[in-house]
């Protein structure tokens, strides 16, 4: 049998005041295995690892126990102290007498007897535990970056600073993002292209980014430290590396079309480039509206390009590249007008969302900034603002809040307030969250200063009566309707993923939510990193935020990106799940419950009596497996066992109990 | 001869349950058991031609326990069981009662006796009801018994009308009788109803005993037969587990900490692991050489050692086997063969 | 006009003499009259007892795994192939073992036969008051004559208990077709049975299991001929660790019927031989069907049982109902 040890802390009055310590290390003295057992007040501190150090040379123990507090508090403590006594760390199992009998029991007897108990069960779990060492994983130290907005950026400098390649990875054909497009940020009000075209500009010029604009990732295998992906990269039927930028051809262009990037308050030409500060500065042309493409004839970009970059027989391109992380910052869209049925399903033209009114409202917007609605281009006189239009709606299954219209409807009424003085903007909403360093001051800005009429209700309906828009809503506070004839209505639509994002999540293996943000690994503690080791998550494409929250995610993606490739070699955790090729009968039920697509299968030989046999099992991609357990768990003969959590230890742990 | 009418028989049990426990066969959700009567003694019926379990389960159950031990502090400490109680089985078949006497043979006879079996036999009774209507999976007659046979019993009762005809078989079942002189009546017809019961034929009849069978077996070890029986053989050990007469068992110790318990389970000779040893070697790798065991023991080495075959024909086994594995098909198949 | 039988042996010779099997598993005339066994067959001649009629039969599937799947190479390598006289039930369980990745579903060769339900002598001797010496079957109408009495009687009445069940009439892949398939057989969710038990109070339905269990003997029988019990090495019967105790405690008992039914949960496809099969009549059926009705509730299928490549409790899913 084993030698175990087995040791009791005090910590200080923290156990010692509901549990009996001394009688605990006492009657395990007796317990069958056990060669030593003691107590101590804190074993966490150096002399209290001394003493366990020592216990283990002096006794050669095979095993401890080290009865004290989570084991999230100091296992690796404890296990790094037997390591350097020369015992296997993973012989080391601790059990939880703080939390699970100190601190939720008042009967010091009881308390005590349970105590003994779960030292017990441990002890028969350390019985039965075996070495476990690491494997060293190789790595490749290039990152994937899904996204090019600002949280894509930013993750993007930040690695690439630190002096690693990055690809980033945009669908659209120009990076930027969302926030190219906003006018004034909340809640200093400073243009938003001024503080993100340096941004831009050096994405663009970083020798260690390479940028994949009018691309996607359109598979992925492999695992952390050792992805290959596949991009696709679209046609942009002009040679990039040619083309200087004069966009002549834009301006010769015969076809003008409604244009993406202004939300269809702007048009644009079928080649054209989205707006004038652009990274990359190339043009693009529409395959659906380019007039050659449709009759055959035009080429009129031909005949005025300067450097002969028109390439109409340019294909797509598949790209394999080998990388070691994957940061998603996939970003946000908002919920299409159409779904609000309450606000005219879209078929007013003055009815607006959120990133309509950030065009119009916006310098280098198509009404250069100046406030017009966009049916008859007249300034209005009279802007109604709806808040929570989709959000906080179980009706419309979006029963989260999308964080930032709060802030931006208050800072669409300001500058409409600052331009049209006379204009009447009223908002109503649901609730003002304005959490965040200088967000309610700006709220009370927009009330006191520029005498915003905030007007707390839901509005129930937005219809059109001789041509004007007429908002019908309740007053809450006074419990009277409302009713508003406005010249534009804004929405502020909710936040939903970037459309797309759950294919994603599919061809990345990661794990998204029922509206289609990607899963975090744990809400708290584990914010960046998803469910998949090796792939991080940045911005909106978790949940929605704002842009300093986003910048802050992004950053931490970028710290863990760089943690990771601060190594040569991974290190993967031994704890995950073993094939018994023996009893593996090869019927893979465990392949697709594996939420890690560790498992495949493989066919080996097999002695079995005096024979070899020849015949399919499960192996486990240790790289990929995270050691959750389900394999396990689903396995009927038991042959998928959880190394340091076998089906046989545990069961050694609950027979102890059950006794 | 005494006689015991029908509606006395609650009476009786009640009365032996004075100083015994009672096991009787009763309706469990359409399931006839042998099972243990505790307070209702009126829960006993006659709708069966054969308990699902067999008597067997009373003297030698399927779980006991023989020791338990703790060794705390390096102290070893043992505790036997329990001394057993008296206790009387009500409503066994002749096939049953018969099926005792091999089993005695097996634990009893010889220098090394089993005391468990020992002490539960000494303190046991049986009382026997003869069959009235045998069914088309009887075959006791084959093995020179009868609905009517008294070997093994202590008591027969031979149903007639509203009554039973009392037959004492062994001084203890006199005793029994004497005992509770209260409960039975004379019976003053002597008609022929016990010679009826004893002469009475089996559907099967006779035309599967064995005769010399064991003497020819013991040439068939590799006869092609076992295989093609063997085929069809799904591996459960349903035909040992209901067998009257079947006895293997394993012994296993059950360890929890300081304390632990040894018991003793029935175990069976067509399972896998039942011959599996240390270092994975298995002598009876397949169902074929598990099969020819089963049929072998019975038919050859129990008659070798005991002079008797070991089954009592009564029909457990083929009713239960979902795959139509019959004893009684491979005594005339091997008859026809040999 | 042939007869069924007939057309069998026909195909039989068939295959042998073009030795496109090395081996046949149909079935042939047991000891008493109206038993029907499994029946193997290494050539035409050995194939000539083979029949087929309307009385309960075993289930053949589970043998593939002994014939196919044992020699090693089961799910992985083409062997000499057999063949195998299969109706629905027999044919959801080949598809079971195909889908576990037990065998090749290309070293079958699957005669299929239409099946509207097999009849259960013991039903026709009980409803006759004596054994029944003779069955004729019509199409819904049973003849049954004893040594004394004689009757008519409903194929209904008399239809085994897992027929009435039956979710697959019908052989979907036969490599052979004996007779064309019939129209799809009624299917009725019939899980009054479970309701019956679902109504019970936690205490009432734990005192109606524990009496159950408690008559077990632990003969593995319905493993054993379960299709979707298809483990190289069954858990129970793993020493290290010992999941089940040889001690046939309450205790123990709970624990191998619900991990038994736990394991074939999902992948049960209903053929109710487990039931059958069980020496002390323990309902399992009503188990397993609990799981089966939860399974359709809960994952929202019609039909939990027929074996597709990915079952409801064989998917990682973050949102998987609750309630499971």
């Amino acid at each position: 049998m084993k030698k175990i040890g087995v040791f009791v802390c005090w910590c200080g009055l923290n156990i010692s005041s509901t549990v009996d310590v001394e009688k605990a290390s006492e009657e395990l003295k007796n317990y069958p295995g056990v060669f030593y057992a003691d107590d101590y007040k804190y074993l966490c501190s150096d002399p209290g690892q001394e003493l366990i150090k020592k216990t283990i040379v002096d006794n050669k123990l095979e095993g401890i126990v080290v009865a004290a507090c989570s084991p999230n508090m100091h296992e690796s403590t404890f296990r790094a102290a037997a390591e350097a006594a020369g015992l296997n760390p993973y012989r080391v199992e601790i059990t939880n007498i703080r939390e699970q009998a100190s601190w939720v029991h008042s009967n010091k007897e009881d308390a005590t007897a349970k105590a003994i108990q779960l030292i017990k069960s441990t002890v028969e779990k350390v019985k039965k535990s075996e070495d476990l060492f690491p494997q060293q994983i190789p790595l490749t130290k290039k990152v994937l970056v899904i996204g090019g907005g600002i949280s894509g950026m930013t993750v993007a400098l930040e690695v690439a600073e630190a002096g690693y390649p990055v690809i980033l990875v945009e669908k659209e054909p120009q990076i930027g993002g969302n926030m190219a497009k906003l006018s004034e940020t909340f809640p200093t009000l400073d243009c938003a292209s001024c503080i993100l075209t340096p941004k831009t500009a050096e994405v663009g010029r970083h020798s260690n980014i390479t940028l994949m604009t009018n691309s996607e990732v359109i598979e992925s295998t492999g695992y952390f430290g050792n992805f290959t992906v596949k991009v696709k990269r679209k046609p942009t039927f002009v040679d990039w590396k040619k083309c200087i930028g004069c966009m002549l051809c834009q301006e010769k262009c015969p076809k003008k079309t409604n244009s993406d990037f202004e939300h269809g308050m702007g048009k644009r030409k079928a080649i054209s480039v989205a707006f004038p500060q652009a990274i990359p500065y190339r043009p693009i042309i529409s395959e659906k509206e380019c007039i050659y493409f449709k009759t055959g004839k035009c080429k009129i970009c031909v005949k005025v390009c300067p450097v002969d970059c028109i390439e109409f027989e340019q294909e797509e391109k598949i790209i394999e590249e080998n990388i070691g992380a994957i940061v998603v910052a996939s970003g946000y869209d908002l919920l299409p007008k159409e779904e609000l049925g309450e606000y005219g399903q879209g078929k007013y033209a003055d009815v607006i969302d959120g990133m309509q009114f950030e065009r119009i409202a916006s310098a280098s917007g198509p009404t250069e900034g100046v406030i017009k609605r966009p049916s008859d281009g007249k300034i209005p006189k009279s802007i109604v603002f709806i808040q929570c239009a989709g959000s906080r709606d179980n009706q419309k299954g979006r029963p989260y809040c999308s964080k930032i219209c709060c802030m931006y409807t208050a800072k669409h009424a300001m500058l409409y307030k600052h331009q049209v003085h006379d204009g009447e903007a009223t908002i109503f909403y649901m609730d003002i969250r304005a959490g965040g360093k200088g967000y309610e001051e700006f709220v009370q800005r927009a009330i006191e200063d520029d005498h915003v009429l905030y007007l707390r209700g839901r509005v129930a309906r937005v219809y059109e009566e001789d041509g004007r828009l007429v908002v019908l809503g309740v007053d809450t506070l006074s419990g009277e309707q409302v009713r508003i004839e406005a010249d534009l209505v804004v929405l502020a639509t909710a936040v939903i993923p970037s459309i797309g994002a759950k294919a994603l999540g599919q061809t990345l293996k990661v794990g998204t939510d029922t509206y289609g943000f990607f899963n975090e690994a744990h809400p708290k503690l584990k914010p960046v990193e998803s469910m998949t080791k090796g792939v991080f998550l940045a911005g909106c494409a978790q949940a929605p935020r704002d842009i300093p929250e986003t910048v802050s995610q992004a950053t931490g993606a970028a710290a863990k990106v760089i943690t990771m490739f601060s190594k040569n070699h991974l290190v993967s955790d031994p704890q995950v799940a073993k094939v018994n090729e023996k009893i593996c009968v090869g019927c893979l039920l465990c392949k697709p419950i594996c939420p890690y697509k560790a498992i495949e299968p493989e066919i080996v030989e097999v002695r079995v009596g005096c024979r070899a046999e020849k015949r399919q099992v499960a192996t486990i991609n240790k790289g990929l497996c995270q050691g959750c357990g389900a394999c396990s768990v689903a396995c009927r003969s038991g042959a998928m066992n959880l190394s340091g959590f076998s089906n046989e230890q545990i069961l050694e742990e609950l027979k102890s109990l059950c006794l | 001869m005494d006689k015991l009418l029908r509606s006395n028989v609650s009476r009786l049990l009640k009365k032996l349950s004075e100083h015994a426990e009672i096991y009787a066969p009763t309706m469990e959700d359409g399931v006839c058991v042998l099972s243990k009567l505790v307070n209702n003694y009126d829960d006993w019926t006659l709708d069966y031609v054969r308990t699902t379990n067999s008597v067997k389960d009373i003297f030698f159950p399927q779980n006991e326990e023989i020791m338990r031990y703790k060794n705390a502090n390096n102290d070893l400490n043992i505790e036997p069981p329990k001394p057993f109680k008296e206790r009387v089985a009500f409503g066994v078949r002749p096939c049953d009662a018969a099926a005792m006497l091999l089993l005695d043979n097996v634990f009893l006879e010889g220098e090394f006796y089993d005391s468990y079996y020992k002490e539960r036999r000494e303190k046991g009774a049986l009382i026997t009801i003869a069959c009235e209507k045998p069914d088309q999976y009887c075959f006791c007659t084959s093995f020179h018994s009868s609905p009517g046979a008294t070997e093994g019993s202590d008591i027969v009762l031979y149903p007639a009308d509203d009554y039973f005809l009392v037959v004492a078989v062994t001084d203890k079942g006199k005793k029994l009788i004497k005992a509770n002189a209260e409960i039975f009546e004379n019976a003053t017809e002597k008609s022929g109803i016990v010679e009826n019961y004893k002469s009475m034929k089996t559907p099967i009849g006779n035309n599967c005993s064995p005769g010399e069978l064991n003497e020819k077996l013991k040439n068939e070890f590799d006869n092609p037969y076992w295989k093609k029986i063997a085929r069809r053989c799904l591996g459960c050990g349903n035909c040992t587990f209901v067998c009257p007469t079947c006895h293997c068992f394993a012994v296993c110790d059950v360890a929890r900490g300081c304390d632990g318990k040894r018991t003793r389970t029935w175990d069976s000779c067509k399972f896998q692991d039942f011959f599996l040893m240390a270092g994975d070697h298995n002598p009876r790798p397949t169902q074929v050489e598990r099969t020819r065991q089963r049929f072998m023991h019975k038919l050859n080495y129990f008659k070798e050692k005991y002079d008797k075959y070991q089954c009592v024909g009564c029909g457990r086994c083929v009713e239960k086997c979902p795959v139509g594995v019959h004893i009684a098909d491979v005594i005339t198949h091997m008859k026809e063969e040999l | 006009m042939m007869n069924m039988t007939e057309k069998m042996l026909e195909q039989i010779r068939d295959l042998f003499e073009k030795k496109n099997i090395k081996l046949f598993i149909g079935f042939e005339k047991g000891f008493e009259k109206f038993s029907r066994i499994p029946a193997f067959a290494e050539n035409y001649d050995e194939a000539k007892s083979m029949i087929i009629d309307e009385f309960e039969t075993p289930l053949l599937a589970k043998y593939l795994i002994r014939e196919l799947g044992e020699v090693g190479a089961g799910a992985v390598e083409k062997s000499e192939r057999v063949g195998i006289l299969t109706r629905g039930c027999d044919y959801l369980s080949i598809r079971r073992l195909v889908v576990d990745n037990i065998i090749l579903r290309e070293n079958l060769v699957i005669i299929g036969i239409p099946c509207n339900g097999l009849i259960d002598p013991k039903k026709a001797n009980k409803l006759l008051g004596e054994e029944a010496q003779e069955i004729t079957v019509d199409e819904k109408i049973v003849l049954a004559k004893g040594e004394i009495k004689s009757r008519e009687i409903n194929k209904e009445e008399i239809l085994l208990d897992r027929c009435k069940k039956c979710i697959m009439s019908k052989v979907e892949e036969s490599d052979i077709l004996l007779e064309e398939n019939m129209d799809d057989m009624e299917v009725s969710k019939d899980y009054s049975a479970v309701e019956e038990i679902e109504k019970l109070t936690t205490e009432e339905r734990y005192e109606f299991w524990r009496r159950q269990f408690d008559r077990c003997i632990r003969c593995f029988a319905c493993r054993d001929a379960c299709t979707a019990c298809n483990c190289r090495k069954c858990i129970f019967d793993i020493t290290e660790p010992e999941m089940l105790e040889k001690t046939v405690a309450t205790s123990e008992q709970f624990m191998f019927h619900f991990i038994r039914a736990f394991h074939v949960a999902g992948r049960c496809t209903a053929c109710g031989e487990c039931e059958k099969v069980c020496p002390v009549d323990i309902p399992l059926g009503l188990l397993n069907g609990k799981f089966k009705k939860d399974i359709e509730l809960l994952f929202d299928v019609d039909e939990a049982g027929i074996p597709a490549e990915i079952e409801p409790l064989g998917e990682f899913k973050l949102d998987d109902p609750v309630e499971w």
